[in-house]
């Protein structure tokens, strides 16, 4: 050591913050610890189309909301949790009112979105490439910065291969060596069977979706391929079978209008609205469509006639749906019931 | 030189002079109380000691684990304590035993480690080897020094063993390790023997 002095303090690290900050500057003010947190829409805005919508704007988190609902029953309906005697309290009308206030904007808080994002691009960045070391050793090592006070998306996390290559570790590595020593709730260092795609088939078939996505949301980093295939797949399955009202009055019900409106599938949610009689829903549905592909037919037809309720969904059905028929029965049997409850 | 300079534990301190005139030690014992109350024996001379005369602040690791599980803690305590003893801060981890993913996991708390560098804190060899081999210290010359002598072990090797398969052929001359490996770490030839 006497020979090699002093260490130099040239740390070989680069100095760079991880590859989502250098890429999209807007997305790094998204994730600190926590997740599902609403950032300012205009830094969240793509590049690309100045005008398309995203996620987290304002208006599209507003109309996703309003066709979530706020069942309270629902939302507040008993869990699994620590077993004690029920408490019954006398109140006034006015104490009343305002417990019901509260336990409202509690479920607001339940209802809070877990973020929309596109997958995350691998990371395959080399500090160093040390080959004289290729040989010595079979194993890798790799080394995990335990500051406390970084946030995890910047924390650098490095792998000295066998080859002597010094490289980050890819996502996957990361994700696991920050449960290893910073261990969350509910996160498992190897994602439970559930998420296999055969088991998937289990859980849909017993209606439990909402379960699966709350796992998900507890297991997996929103811009992860898992969880991005694990909430497809749940939407393509509740899509196919109409089972939208398993996720209304959710937290996952924005998500998933948000996921067939992007692929024009909003056909099956439009007849479960209407024979629910929920023509509020229908009419911010067919709102969101025309937001995000302002360049359709029923998009063009509506700006120049300017129709609401029932005639907008008229529209929309001849100019953009593919099961008509299906809507159009719907729209008359929901006319008719209107019609009849007029007369009584 | 030394920034942090060891303390003894102040409660003793100020628990043998000031604060109990009542803590009754064995020399004060035969006393009555009053006389206690004015008169307090002050034993200093074995707190003096507990200071380590020329110790340092040292970053080094500390061995746990099981039978046949070590684990280390990377820790920085002082160069005279006892190598699990009572340390300042544990700064780090390093599992020497690799996991089902075929990986050796080290925890290095980058910022304290810097903090007692940066207090005059000595780091020991298999320390630096650790932090060179992560990157935050350039690779130490003995990790570099044992590669070679490694591929030289192993290039004699091959070559009497191929001897030994052909031994009519005389033409296997001795290979040297390629020059420009070494040049790319920029150390000087005579760091290494040979």
């Amino acid at each position: 050591m006497a020979g090699f002095g002093a260490p130099r303090w040239r740390f070989l690290w680069r100095c760079a913050a991880s590859p989502l900050a250098l890429r999209r500057p807007g997305r790094a003010l998204l994730w600190s610890r926590g997740y599902g947190q609403d950032a300012g829409s205009e830094a969240n805005k793509k590049k690309s189309d100045v005008t398309k919508p995203c996620f987290m704007d304002e208006l599209v988190q507003s109309l996703l909301s309003k066709m979530t609902g706020l069942d309270l029953q629902k939302v507040f309906r008993p869990i699994k949790q620590e077993l004690k005697p029920p408490t019954y309290k006398l109140m006034t009308e006015k104490q009343l009112a305002e417990a019901t206030r509260k336990a409202i904007e509690e479920a607001k808080e339940l209802l809070k979105m877990p973020p929309v994002l596109s997958e995350r691009e691998p990371i395959d960045d080399v500090l160093a490439e040390d080959r004289i070391l290729e040989g010595t050793e079979t194993i890798k090592y790799v080394f995990t910065d335990t500051t406390y006070s970084t946030p995890h998306r910047e924390r650098f996390i490095v792998v000295r291969e066998p080859s002597g290559v010094l490289r980050k570790a890819s996502w996957e590595e990361r994700d696991r060596m920050i449960q290893v020593y910073f261990p969350r709730e509910g996160r498992k260092l190897v994602p439970p069977p559930i998420f296999k795609d055969e088991n998937l088939k289990t859980v849909f078939r017993e209606d439990r979706h909402e379960e699966v996505l709350n796992l998900c949301i507890a297991q997996f980093e929103p811009d992860s391929a898992d969880y991005i295939r694990v909430h497809h797949q749940t939407y393509e399955d509740i899509d196919k079978h109409a089972k939208y009202d398993l996720l209304r009055s959710t937290r996952h019900f924005g998500g998933m209008v948000w996921y067939l409106v992007n692929r024009k599938k909003t056909d099956g949610l439009l007849i479960d609205m209407i024979q629910r009689n929920l023509i509020d829903d229908a009419t911010c549905l067919i709102n969101l469509y025309h937001m995000l592909h302002p360049d359709c037919q029923s998009a063009k037809e509506v700006k120049e006639e300017d129709a609401y309720g029932v005639d907008l969904i008229k529209v929309f059905m001849k100019t953009e749906s593919k099961k008509v028929g299906y809507i159009e029965l719907a729209l008359q049997a929901y006319q008719e019931a209107l019609a009849s409850s007029a007369a009584l | 030189m030394n920034a942090c300079p060891p303390s003894p534990p102040r409660h003793v301190l100020w628990g043998r002079l000031f604060l109990n005139p009542f803590a009754v030690s064995s020399r004060n014992r035969g006393f009555p109380e009053e006389v206690l109350a004015r008169v307090i024996m002050v034993h200093l001379a074995h707190l003096l000691m507990k200071n380590y005369h020329g110790g340092h602040v040292a970053i080094r690791l500390a061995l746990g684990g099981c039978a046949n599980r070590p684990f280390f803690r990377i820790v920085a305590a002082h160069n005279k304590r006892a190598r699990d003893g009572k340390y300042l801060e544990q700064v780090g981890c390093y599992d020497p035993l690799p996991n089902s993913h075929n990986e050796k996991l080290v925890g290095l708390n980058i910022e304290r480690i810097k903090h007692w560098i940066g207090c005059g804190a000595h780091v020991t060899k298999p320390v630096e080897k650790l932090l060179g081999l992560s990157g935050f210290f350039p690779l130490h010359p003995m990790t570099i020094t044992n590669a070679e002598r490694l591929r030289k072990r192993r290039a004699l090797k091959a070559e009497t063993a191929s001897e030994e398969e052909t031994p009519a052929s005389a033409s296997n001359l001795p290979q040297s390790p390629p020059s420009d490996l070494k040049k790319q770490h920029g150390y000087p030839h005579s760091v290494h023997s040979g």
